[in-house]
């Protein structure tokens, strides 16, 4: 989400792409740099760095990814996330479009390469805050 | 205020200058669009990165062209797969074929080793007399381990695994190296084959190899058939081969029982007999029809005149195309 601003929000985790906040227990938001390219070596760091959060805090956890600031995503990131997504470490994956270019990057991530995880794209934070909040409930827990 | 009719010429000169700034960028899309049409799937959109509507129809197009490139790829490589099952299928058929066959071949070298048995153990019972009293008799030998080898030979050729290779070849070769195989087998069963072949047939662009797997299960079966009638009924099998347009066509039928109306719709299936365990492994037949569709051609089935069961090889004679 452009101008997102993590404020008081704590940061458990980051990368080269972006950065990782604590946005509630067992929900983590992942804002990604400003014009941020996608390639395949990226998107898996990225699943490690959830993975690793995940596990170091022995919970599962709903991630929310802020798209707007995404520029583009290849096919090789699609794949690394549709393939090596691991389901156990997810209570769901919102993904938070409010920009064309966004929608469009998280259609074909959902379309043709849609990872093993409760997947929902959502137009706002706070709509996939809600989201989140129910798959947390829903399916959270220790690992 | 402006004129109303002003300001609408205003808003067309407008629309049309937005208009004139997107044609050359529509212009590259569509060159892309048409590259990708033409199987080239590494071309892209050039792209601002912006995240203006251009930008996103780029984007969109870019990605279409990588997850088509990925697809067509899965594509080839599971055709690879499944081609390479087949050919396996059609190997494992040969080799049960091959096994049902055995006894026969045995039947068939037993005949000429006979020859050469007697002949060998007689020639020392006239050790006084020359080798050229003996010429007659060793003739015979040579003539029997001729025929030993060509059935030695006739079985190699048939169990080895080879691809599908198509070759001009005559129409009636695939019927006669069957013939080879299993035509001392079926005079043994006590049945009467008619092979008519009709003249100036032209060369077919097919794999004798495999077109002589199709006649051996099709055979085969006309044997197996004919073994299930009473001893006193008639067995015949009939064969043949003749043009038809721009097609060979192949009929094997036999004096049989027939096939049973609620057989026919499963007797092309894979793993579907009607013979007794251990007889048949419900292959012959769904792999017989595959080696026709490889060829571009049909194999049906259907009831001979007599009553007993008609199967029909139609192989499309292709003159004009290049040997694969």
């Amino acid at each position: 989400m452009a101008g997102f601003d993590p404020g008081e929000l704590r940061c458990v985790g980051g990368t080269a792409a972006g950065a990782y906040y604590e946005l509630a227990p067992d929900i983590v938001v992942a804002v990604p740099r400003k014009g941020y390219v996608q390639s395949e070596p990226d998107a898996r760091a990225s699943l490690e760095e959830f993975a690793r959060i995940v596990r170091e805090r022995g919970r599962r956890a709903a991630l929310i990814v802020l798209l707007d600031d995404v520029r583009s995503q290849d096919a090789g990131s699609r794949r690394v996330w549709a393939e090596e997504a691991d389901p156990a470490l997810f209570c769901g994956l919102a993904l938070v479009c409010g920009s064309a270019l966004a929608r469009a990057i998280a259609s074909f991530f959902m379309g043709l390469n849609r990872p093993r995880v409760s997947l929902r794209m959502f137009p706002d934070l706070p709509a996939a805050e809600t989201w989140a909040r129910g798959m947390v409930e829903e399916h959270g827990g220790p690992l | 205020m402006a004129d109303p009719s002003e300001r609408a010429a205003g808003d067309a000169a407008g629309r049309g200058d937005v208009a004139a700034d997107l044609e050359p960028a529509l212009g590259r899309i569509n060159e892309v669009l048409l590259s990708i049409a033409a199987g080239r799937f590494d071309a892209r959109a050039e792209r601002d990165y912006s995240g203006d509507p251009l930008d996103v129809l780029a984007f969109l197009v870019n990605a279409s062209a990588e997850e088509v490139a990925r697809l067509v790829e899965a594509l080839r490589h599971e055709r690879e797969e499944l081609s390479r099952a087949q050919q396996q299928l059609v190997q494992s058929a040969k080799l049960a074929a091959l096994g049902q066959l055995a006894g026969g071949v045995a039947h068939e070298l037993n005949q000429p080793l006979t020859v050469i048995r007697t002949l060998a153990q007689l020639i020392p019972e006239h050790a006084e007399a020359r080798v050229a009293d003996h010429v007659a008799d060793l003739e015979l030998i040579g003539k029997a381990a001729e025929r030993m080898g060509h059935i030695v030979d006739s079985v190699r050729t048939f169990a080895r695994q080879s691809s599908f290779k198509r070759r001009r070849i005559e129409p009636a070769l695939p019927l006669a190296d069957a013939l080879e195989l299993l035509g001392e087998q079926i005079k043994q069963h006590g049945i009467d084959l008619d092979l008519t072949v009709a003249p100036e047939l032209p060369l077919l662009l097919g794999d004798a190899e495999r077109l002589e797997q199709v006649f051996v299960n099709l055979l085969a079966n006309a044997r197996d058939a004919l073994d299930a009638l009473p001893a006193d009924a008639p067995r015949n099998i009939r064969i043949a081969v003749e043009q038809d347009g721009a097609h060979i066509r192949y009929t094997v039928e036999d004096s049989g029982g027939g096939i049973l109306p609620e057989h026919a719709a499963q007797i092309f299936e894979p793993f579907f007999t009607t013979k007794a365990l251990g007889r048949g492994t419900g292959l012959g037949l769904s792999v017989s029809q595959g080696i026709v569709a490889e060829h571009g051609g049909e194999l049906c089935c259907g009831s001979a005149p007599t009553g007993g069961a008609r199967f029909t090889v139609r192989i499309p004679i292709r003159s004009d195309e290049s040997e694969a």
